[in-house]
Order: structure tokens, then C-alpha cells, then sequence
């Protein structure tokens, strides 16, 4: 073969190599570095970089173009050139051109390490950028065949760099769609999360009505499991007959406004008990269509139910109200009575308008008697009925227990003289003032000491017995006579005892009394106490010498 | 310079007395059939802490003459530390990152030292790895160490021990005048590689490569040959790689495998159109004188000169040998110090202004400058 032919052969095998190294990836640089790697080799060229616009690059209208592969890198200066630059100017027309370093445009074209001589080849590759190429040897005669010689396989090597293109612009978008997908993924499972933890029920359904999603809550609300609803879960399922109609035309509203305001509804629990719920509802809206309602239902059955114990009890204070209000118009009226029949049966007692005979005395004394206790009655009632409605006042004030004490003995001297009673005040250490309500302090003694007086006729001997232990006062009034019955006993017990917290709704005299003065004693933040032992009984209670007062309002029980 | 003793604690004692100063590195080249104790050796360099490269090669060269054992030592100034690439049968080694020095005296063009395992997988990769890092701005110049019947072995060693499949980079602060040359000719083709894989060729123009190979060097010497005959003929025959403006990038064919598949010292890529390449000794000891020619800096005079001869073309030329040697020397005269060197597994230099290039069956000729 002679040399022209041999030369033929070289050429084809050459570009028979460089046809078979490209596209061999999608991957740009490795595609760049198959084909370039072995046009450096096989042609003797120092250098080749590739250049392609930023608009086909990144899909920046930036006017620029940026370096994608260099040969080897060590020369690379630069990364980004504008468009306008030499290298784009002298492949406007899409023909190669080759530049040796006398020509003018050579200095311009230097954008690579220890370059000063040489040539460039320059082929553009469509309009998407350009390969550039450069030998270190010196131009000579017939070297533009190889701009000739390999513009076909630049061509073609054009076409893989733009396949390589798409393919990573698919890549971005595809690994962008992944991004984005993954945010969702972690916006949904953030949503359902916090759905999972809202106290609401928080539901998705198909057109169909179909439950696709049901937080626990609301499962929980409506007694199924994960299970039922994976089975398949309607909400015409949840739906009363009575409601049906209601929701049939609120799910159409719905469908046609996309949101309605919030509406009540009476649901259907898996076990068949009802809820009432407030439910909130919007339309699923996919691309264009509406693919389901998603909502929120708050139970309100609790809240609904308090609502009508709150509307009972408000009911329950008015006749409570309207009953003390009875007690205190009935006591007015009655004790105006009372006390003309007391005070005009005492003038008879007194003898003040003459002498009585036995008979009209005995009447008199009935009249009076019964007066008195019909008054006290009255009054019992009356404090009772403030106490129940907790508004009773303590004033405290500074004074001299014994004096009260001795106050007290002298309002019931009468009785106590009538009775037989022999009472005797005995004082354990010095008593001083104590810091109370005086007159409530007068009539817890009073009461107690009533009490033992109603319940004997017999001769009495009762000891009132003071004392002071750790700031506290204690009175204690006994008696050594079995006056008291077991059911007395039991009925007194169960009033003073701590768990007592009021009327048991029918009382007698004596129960209204206990009750009086264990709220008077407590009232002190005091306690008292009834202690009985075959032979005798003894009350005992206790009050702090000093009653803490911060201001005048704490005094008033709200 | 060249020691005829293998022994390790002889070379160890020359190795020590030889270095000056931390800032030099001493590269020791050990004949295989010495049979050094390569780790003992290692132990007591290490012990002195002195900072070396090596290999072991088929054969050391020193003037006009050839030695299988023994040693060739001697010792550069150092630029940068040296790299140890390990795992070159893997492609994902790791390839060195030189910095620093290599590029701060633009002026000098420094000198990469690369001695490599020849019959590792990815030659090609790591040095042109390296090239497209360090472009044009060294020079290189390297030989691939390994054994004469072309078996794989350890061959490469540093302070970290000996290994295969593996490189050793040595940046020296010397300058260098290469010559890279081979005189083979062209005898037929193209044949192209239609399958291959690393340095096996599976298929020539679709064929099977060893019988397509063998049928194309019998049409071309018109003779027909019996497998034992071409055996001992595939010594004088290469296969080259075209490059413009330039010789043949020749590769030689070690072995041929029991399917047939041509395994050559260096990879051949798929679709690579090849040329079948003849040796012929006249041409070759021209070549040689060429590269020793080529790697001469006018009005200066070298420290050293450093041969890289392909074992191959030892085994070819035989006795005609001394005669490539001579040429080479004959060019090289004026040299402080005898021209020292290697049989090779394959050869390793860049062209001026050009890429660097694992070759065969060629002599490269480096030059050292101060």
C-alpha cells in the first residue's frame, strides 16, 4: 500500500475510533472524556475543553457560557466566558475555524495555563456551545484538513453532548420531583402527625363517602380501630336516619361552595350510642377535580351535657332563691306574730294586768314556752337558709371569752334555773381575749348548751369547761346523764363529722342547730365534736385565739 | 551507581552512606534474580530513617551493561513527599494530589519519578489521572517494574513495605530532557479491537484475536506457522497505537491465553484500531540512539542519565543489545556520571507539550538536569 493510501487508512481508523467513543455514556464528562481523551492521544493536540451556554447548562438567560470539561484540567484558567467573547464570534457563522498564534485573534482566544503558541481548533457544537482544542505545534500548510477531517464526528459528537444535556436536565427534575416528593412526604407525615395528637377528629373521605383517613382521636371518638377502617369505612355508617337528609344536602352544598361554615350533627358511635359534633368540612381538590372533603368534628356530647346540668342547676338556684326568699318573708311575718304572743304572754306571766289562776297560769307558760321554741325555730331556719345560700358574715373582733361565756349563762339562766340545771364554768388555764366573731362564738355555746336542755327534763349538772392549748381555745360542755338516745347520738355524730357537708334536705330542730353551729365553728376555721360513753356526753370545740383576717371581703363565703 | 551485591544490608550501607540530607531521596533498583530481602532491607533503611523508592526489575542497566542482580542506587533532590498508590486492580484507587512546590518555581519544569507495578490493571487510568492534574506543568519519566516472564509479583516498595498493584509517585527537583523511541515498523493494518477487557484482546476484527492476529503476520511473511513456530516469533512482531506526528504507542503481547485472547503489557481499549508493528534491530538501535539524541539540552550538561529499555526488546535483540546501549552512550558523553537504568515492564514518559503515555517494546531516555 503506498503512502497516500496508508495515510487514508490512518484517517479512517482514526475516525472510526473517535465515531465508536462517542456517546459511550450519559454521564457529559465521561462521554466528553471517551471521545476527547482519545482525539488528544490519536491527533497529538495538548488540550480540549468544552463550552457550553448557560441557557442549555443551568436554563440561565445570563449571556454566558461555562466550562464543562478541560483536558487536561491543570490548564483550565477559566470557568465562565460571556457569548460575546472571540470564541463565539469566530463560530458565528457554525464553521470550524482554526487560529495558529500569528494570527490576531490567538492572545484573545488564551483562557488556559502556559499557552503562548500553537493553535487553536475551535469547532462550534450547534448552538449550544463549542469544543475547543489546541496543538502546541507551530501552524503549518495543510493543517486545516483537520478542521475538514473531524468537523462529521464533531457533529456527531454534538449530538451526544445535547443527549448528555437532556439527560442530566432530566436527571435535575427527576431527582427536583424526588425533592419535592420527599418535602411532601415529610409535610404530609409533619400534618398526619400532628393530626394523630389533636384532641379533634380530623377525617378524609372519597365522593363515595369512603373513610380514607381517620386520626386516632376520632377513632377513638367513634369507637372503631385502624382495622375497621382499613376494612372500609363509610360515613353514611355514622349518619342516624334522622340526619340523613340534613347531610345528603350538606355534602351536595358542600361539593358546590367547596367550603361551608361549621355545622352540628348527631353521629352514630360504632356501639350505637350517639355524639353530638360540630364538623368542619372543605373539598380534596386534585388538578382540576374534587376528589374528596376532608374535615375536623369536635365532639361536643360532654360540653352539651354540662350545658343542661348548668341549665338545671341555674334552675335549682332560682327555686332556691325563691325558697329563701319564702324563709325570709315567712320569718318576718311569722316572728312579727311571734313575738307579740312571747312578749304578751310574758306580761301574763308577770302578773303585771293580775293574778292568774293555776289553769291560766299553766296555759300562759305553754304559750310562752311554745312561743319561745316556735321563734327559735324560726331563727334556726333563717340562718340555715343563709347558710345554704353562703351568705354568712363573720365580724371578728377582740374580747373576753370569759365575759361571752358568762353572757351566755345569764340569757339562759332562766331556763336553767327552771330545769334544775346546775352549771358550773371551769377555766384549766388563764383565758384571755380571743380574736372572733363574738356573737357567733355566744351562740355555738348557746346552741350546745340548748341542745343538752331539750333533750332532759331530769336535774342536770353540766360542766363548762375552757382551755387554751397551742394558741387554740377549747370549750368543752359536759354532762354525766344518758340524756341522748342512740339515733340522737348517731344523728349528732354524722352531723359534726368532717365529711358533713350540709342538709340532707328534711331536718328537725336539733339537726338545724348541730348544722348552725358546726358552719359557725368552721367559719373560725375551727372543729368540733360530739363524744359519747355510756355515762354522759361532752361537746368539745375548738377555735384559733387568733383568727387570721387578711382583709374584710375573705370573711364573707363565697 | 551500581553494587553487584543483593544483599540487603549492602545496599542498606551503601543506601545510607549515600544520602546527605533528609531533603534527598534515594531510589534503589534491584535486579530480580538477586533475590534481595526486600523486607530486611525495608526494616534497615527504615532504622536509619532514610527516606527511599524502589522496584525490582528484570534487569539493571549501568554504562554499556546489563546486570540481573545487584543494585542501581541512587538519590534525587526531594520536592514533595512521595506517593504510594495502592490497589491499581481496583478502579476506584486514589490518585495523588501534588500541590504546593511541584507549581511554584513556573520557570523549572520539575520531574515526576513513577515506577509502577507493569502488569497491574489501569496503568493507563493513574497516569492519565495524574496528567489531567498536573497537565504539562512536569516532566515525566517512569518504568514498570516486574519480572521478565512478565508473572505479576511484588515489585514496588517504599518505607510502608513491598507491593503489586501498585504505584510510587516521586516529585524530584530536578529538570529532565526526555526521549522516547522504539523504531519499530509498520507492517499491516489496521486491526480493530472489536472486544476487549483491561489488557486482554478477546476479539480481532470480530475474530478471535490470537488466530486473526497470527493469520494477518503469516499473509503479511507470506508463510504459514504451527502455534510452538509463532511463539517463537511473537517476540518480533508488537502491536502500535497510532499517534499523529509521532511513532507508534507499541504495546507487546506477554501472553496468549488458552481462549485466545492477546495479553498485552498495558491496557487496550475496545474499538482501538490497531497497527501490526515488526522489529527490525537496525531500526531499533537507530531509535534508541534517537531518544538518547532527543533528550539532550543543548549547552548543558547533565548530572545524569537514566534508561528505561523494555525487556522485550532485550529479549529481540539478544546479543545486538550492547549495540543499543552503545548508541545511547555514544550520545551521552559528556555526562558527571555513567547512564544508569532498567529493563522494564513497560515504559513511562510525556512528550513535549504532549501526553504521557504508558508504552512498550520502547527505550526512553531521561536526562537530569540541576
Amino acid at each position: 500500500m503506498n503512502d497516500h493510501y496508508q495515510e487514508i487508512v490512518k484517517d479512517i481508523s482514526l475516525l472510526y475510533e473517535l465515531s465508536l467513543s462517542i456517546g459511550t455514556s450519559l454521564d457529559l464528562k465521561e462521554n466528553c472524556d471517551a471521545f476527547l481523551n482519545k482525539l488528544l492521544a490519536r491527533e497529538n493536540f495538548a488540550f480540549a475543553s468544552v463550552w457550553i451556554k448557560n441557557k442549555y447548562l443551568t436554563g440561565e438567560h445570563n449571556h454566558k457560557a461555562t466550562l464543562v470539561y478541560a483536558n487536561p484540567e491543570y490548564r483550565a484558567c477559566e470557568n465562565t466566558i460571556d457569548i460575546s467573547s472571540p470564541a463565539f464570534t469566530l463560530i458565528k457563522d457554525k464553521e470550524p475555524v482554526m487560529i495558529g498564534n500569528e494570527d490576531d485573534h490567538f492572545e484573545m482566544l488564551i483562557a488556559e495555563k502556559d499557552i503562548n503558541k500553537g493553535i487553536y481548533f475551535i469547532f462550534p457544537l450547534g448552538d449550544i456551545g463549542f469544543l475547543k482544542v489546541y496543538s502546541a505545534f507551530e501552524k503549518k500548510t495543510g493543517d486545516d484538513i483537520i478542521l475538514s477531517k473531524l468537523i462529521n464526528v464533531v457533529s456527531k459528537f454534538t449530538v451526544s453532548v445535547e443527549a448528555c444535556l437532556y439527560h442530566e436536565r432530566a436527571l435535575r427534575e427527576i431527582e427536583e420531583r424526588r425533592r419535592i416528593e420527599n418535602e411532601l412526604r415529610i409535610s404530609e407525615k409533619r400534618f398526619k402527625d400532628m393530626a394523630e395528637l389533636l384532641p379533634e377528629m380530623i377525617y378524609e373521605c372519597d365522593l363515595r363517602g369512603d373513610f380514607t383517613y381517620i386520626n386516632k382521636s376520632g377513632l377513638q371518638m367513634l369507637g372503631f380501630s385502624k382495622e375497621d377502617l382499613h376494612r372500609g369505612l363509610n360515613i353514611s355508617e355514622l349518619i342516624p336516619d334522622s340526619e340523613k337528609g340534613k347531610f345528603r344536602s350538606r355534602f351536595t352544598e358542600l361539593l358546590a361552595a367547596k367550603e361551608l361554615p361549621s355545622m352540628e350533627y348527631e353521629l352514630l358511635t360504632k356501639h350505637g350510642s350517639m355524639i353530638s359534633v360540630i364538623m368542619s368540612s372543605t373539598v380534596m381538590i386534585k388538578g382540576r377535580e374534587v376528589t374528596g372533603i376532608r374535615g375536623i368534628a369536635l365532639d361536643i356530647t360532654e360540653k352539651k351535657r354540662m350545658q343542661d346540668s348548668l341549665l338545671d342547676a341555674k334552675m335549682i338556684a332560682v327555686a332556691n332563691r325563691a325558697r329563701n326568699d319564702f324563709f325570709a318573708n315567712m320569718s318576718h311575718e311569722l316572728r312579727t306574730p311571734l313575738n307579740s304572743i312571747i312578749g304578751f304572754s310574758n306580761v301574763l306571766e308577770d302578773r303585771t294586768y293580775g293574778e292568774l289562776n293555776e289553769e291560766q297560769a299553766r296555759y300562759v307558760d305553754y304559750i310562752h314556752s311554745s312561743g319561745q321554741k316556735l321563734l327559735e325555730l324560726i331563727n334556726d331556719l333563717l340562718s340555715l337558709s343563709m347558710m345554704e345560700t353562703q351568705d354568712i358574715e363573720i365580724k371578728p373582733e377582740y374580747f373576753d371569752i370569759i365575759r361571752a361565756v358568762v353572757e351566755v349563762s345569764e340569757a339562759l339562766k332562766p331556763l336553767l334555773l327552771r330545769r334544775n340545771v346546775h352549771m358550773e364554768v371551769i377555766t384549766h388555764t388563764e383565758i384571755g381575749t380571743i380574736h372572733a366573731d363574738r356573737s357567733k362564738f355566744k351562740q355555738i355555746v348557746y346552741n350546745l348548751i340548748n341542745c343538752i336542755l331539750n333533750k332532759s327534763e331530769e336535774r342536770l349538772d353540766m360542766d363548762l369547761e375552757l382551755d387554751m392549748v397551742s394558741n387554740m381555745l377549747k370549750v368543752s360542755i359536759k354532762q354525766k346523764q344518758n340524756i341522748f338516745s342512740s339515733d340522737d347520738i348517731e344523728k349528732i355524730t354524722g352531723i359534726l363529722s368532717e365529711n358533713n357537708k350540709g342538709s340532707s334536705g328534711e331536718n328537725d330542730a336539733l339537726e338545724l342547730e348541730m348544722m348552725l353551729t358546726k358552719r359557725f365553728v368552721e367559719l373560725h376555721d375551727g372543729s368540733i365534736w360530739f363524744e359519747s360513753c355510756g355515762e354522759g356526753s361532752c361537746f368539745s370545740f375548738i377555735l384559733p385565739a387568733d383568727t387570721k383576717v387578711e382583709n374584710e371581703s375573705q370573711l364573707i363565703l363565697v | 551507581m551500581y553494587i553487584e551485591s543483593s544483599s540487603a544490608e549492602d545496599i542498606a550501607t551503601k543506601v545510607t552512606d549515600m544520602i546527605d540530607s533528609d531533603s534527598e531521596i534515594a531510589m534503589i533498583l534491584l535486579g530480580e534474580e538477586g533475590n534481595t530481602d526486600v523486607h530486611e532491607l525495608i526494616r534497615k533503611l527504615n532504622k536509619s530513617n532514610i527516606q527511599f523508592f524502589g522496584g525490582i526489575f528484570p534487569g539493571l542497566i549501568y554504562g554499556t551493561g546489563v546486570h540481573h542482580s545487584g543494585a542501581i542506587l541512587q538519590k534525587f533532590p526531594l520536592l514533595e513527599k512521595p506517593e504510594l498508590v495502592k490497589g491499581l486492580d481496583d478502579q476506584n484507587f486514589k490518585v495523588p494530589d501534588f500541590e504546593g512546590r511541584l507549581f511554584e518555581d513556573t520557570d523549572k519544569k520539575h520531574t515526576l519519578m513513577i515506577l509502577i507495578d507493569g502488569m497491574t490493571a489501569n496503568i493507563t487510568q493513574l497516569l492519565h489521572r495524574t496528567f489531567n492534574n498536573l497537565g504539562n506543568s512536569v516532566n515525566y519519566l517512569g518504568a514498570g517494574a516486574g519480572s521478565s516472564h512478565y508473572e505479576q509479583k511484588q515489585c514496588i516498595f517504599t518505607p510502608e513495605g513491598i507491593f503489586k498493584d501498585a504505584a510510587v509517585i516521586v516529585p524530584i527537583e530536578m529538570e529532565t530532557g526526555l526521549g522516547v523511541s522504539h523504531g519499530l515498523e509498520f507492517v499491516s493494518g489496521p486491526a480493530l479491537v472489536t472486544r476487549s477487557g483491561k489488557n486482554a484482546i478477546q476479539e480481532l476484527n470480530w475474530k478471535n484475536a490470537y488466530q486473526e492476529y497470527k493469520g494477518i503476520i503469516e499473509d503479511n511473511i507470506g508463510k504459514k506457522w504451527s502455534d510452538k513456530e509463532f511463539s517463537e516469533h511473537m517476540d518480533d512482531f508488537a502491536l502500535g497505537i497510532y499517534c499523529k506526528d509521532k511513532e507508534y504507542i507499541a504495546r507487546v503481547i506477554t501472553n496468549v491465553s488458552e481462549k485466545g485472547e492477546l495479553i498485552c503489557a498495558g491496557e487496550m481499549p475496545e474499538n482501538a484500531a490497531l497497527s501490526i508493528l515488526r522489529s527490525k534491530k537496525d531500526n531499533m538501535i537507530a531509535a534508541a540512539s534517537k531518544a538518547a539524541q532527543e533528550a539532550i539540552y543543548p549547552e548543558r550538561n547533565a548530572r545524569y542519565s537514566f534508561i528505561v529499555e523494555c525487556v522485550g526488546r532485550y529479549k529481540f535483540l539478544g546479543d545486538g543489545f550492547d549495540a543499543e546501549l552503545d548508541s545511547i552512550n555514544s550520545k551521552i558523553t559528556e555526562d558527571e556520571a555513567k547512564p544508569e537504568g532498567v529493563l522494564s515492564v513497560g515504559e513511562i514518559s510525556s512528550y513535549i507539550d504532549g501526553i504521557l503515555e504508558f508504552f512498550n517494546f520502547t527505550v526512553v531516555v531521561g536526562r537530569f538536569y540541576e
